[in-house]
């Protein structure tokens, strides 16, 4: 179906994010781990900010809002 | 008439929450983003059978003599409605509640502000009755 694939590689971000995290916890660079969590968090807004975008503009169609 | 297949929306919620509850223990924010775009999709979803639903709302409006501007009206209110639940749901599972608060206030104060035209008529209407 379509638009499903966004869900998979979000799911896929945030699992690697959770691994690359941990591992980098273990090796002692928490500062390392935090830059990559932010960053997972960024890619993945990036990924959403589209899905949302084109949910505003069917609903102002659909709607009249 | 086209809807989405049930069977195909309900697996896709099933393996989500699967991935979520994995996710939320571990990293919360990255559930948050998840969650979020997982509502969209199946807004979008629900798009294509609402506007069919609206159509036909329309057109028993139409036979019933009800104009389309107090229609307009009531399918902005049904939108913003939707768009307010999103929001505040969301923040609600994010443990924002009080955020969550404030766009329901917010959505509300709006309606308001949108049903105008409709409470002027209808109050115009009373006070003719009255008079």
């Amino acid at each position: 179906m379509w638009g499903a694939e966004i869900i998979w590689q979000l799911a896929g971000i945030g699992i690697l994010v959770a691994v690359i995290y941990s591992v980098l916890k273990q090796a002692g660079r928490d500062e390392l781990a935090w830059v990559v969590t932010l960053g997972g968090v960024a890619v993945a807004l990036l990924l959403v900010i589209r899905l949302i975008n084109e949910l505003f503009q069917n609903v102002r169609a659909m709607f009249g809002l | 008439m086209s809807y989405p297949n049930p069977y195909q929306i309900l697996g896709l919620c099933l393996a989500v929450l699967v991935l979520l509850v994995v996710l939320r223990k571990e990293r919360p924010e990255m559930a948050l983003v998840l969650s979020l775009a997982t509502g969209v999709l199946l807004f979008l979803y629900l798009l294509a059978p609402l506007g069919q639903a609206f159509r036909i709302l329309r057109d028993l409006g139409a036979r019933a003599g009800v104009g389309a501007e107090p229609l307009g009206i009531v399918l902005k209110i049904v939108g913003l409605a939707y768009l307010a639940e999103l929001g505040s749901s969301l923040a609600r599972d994010a443990g924002e509640s009080a955020l969550a608060a404030k766009v329901e206030l917010l959505a509300k104060v709006t309606m308001v502000v949108v049903s105008a035209p409709l409470i002027a008529g209808v109050a115009e209407t009373l006070a003719g009755i009255l008079r």
